[in-house]
């Protein structure tokens, strides 16, 4: 996954699972990251742009949830 | 508990007795203040919420209490916001818990209620701003 993407979906995590003092800071980190990908990506708009990182999240956390598909060594 | 208004002298305006106004702010903000804690704490379950009930298994009767849900607290939210974001509000980090929850039910309404885009046009998209 490219670092960017990775970095913006964790942040992205990290403000909707931090510790409901945190969540203001942890917002704040995610949209300066959000800020700056929009920069780099002229034409397209922040609620689709918004959209296209909530479907890499929910991939990501599906992905991290999913049981190893090899059953562990006996 | 009543309060008499009563005339100042010397102009023809109805003021409230000493201090009333600061005492009750100070009240209602302590309440508002515990009320916006609870709020925000509730939030975090609530957007858990789809992991466990529906994001594999279609059920639409979750997903539509799951919307309600949202609706309602976003409602309570935007009542809560129009206090704490006011000047007078003086806890401000809790002004600014109440904001960043706020925006955080927004979007998972917009995402689990009320996305545009299909998987196929997100990956897309993502592919497109974040070259490998």
């Amino acid at each position: 996954m490219n670092p960017d993407l990775e970095a913006l979906i964790k942040a992205y995590l990290a403000w909707r699972e931090c510790d409901v003092s945190q969540r203001p800071g942890r917002q704040a980190d995610y949209d300066a990251l959000l800020e700056a990908a929009l920069r780099n990506s002229p034409g397209v708009s922040r609620k689709v742009f918004t959209q296209g990182i909530r479907h890499r999240a929910m991939s990501f956390l599906k992905a991290q949830a999913r049981p190893p598909t090899l059953p562990p060594q006996a | 508990m009543s309060v008499t208004a009563f005339a100042n002298p010397g102009s023809d305006l109805l003021i409230a007795p000493p201090n009333f106004i600061e005492r009750a702010s100070n009240r209602i903000f302590q309440e508002l203040s515990a009320d916006a804690e609870d709020w925000a704490n509730l939030a975090g379950p609530v957007c858990r919420y789809p992991w466990s009930h529906f994001i594999d298994k279609q059920n639409p009767e979750d997903k539509h209490k799951h919307k309600a849900t949202l609706e309602a607290m976003i409602a309570f939210g935007e009542l809560l916001n129009t206090t704490t974001s006011s000047p007078a509000f003086p806890d401000k980090e809790i002004a600014a818990i109440v904001t960043s929850t706020l925006q955080m039910l927004k979007d998972d309404l917009a995402l689990w209620h009320g996305n545009d885009l299909t998987d196929a046009q997100a990956e897309e998209l993502m592919r497109k701003c974040f070259p490998e």
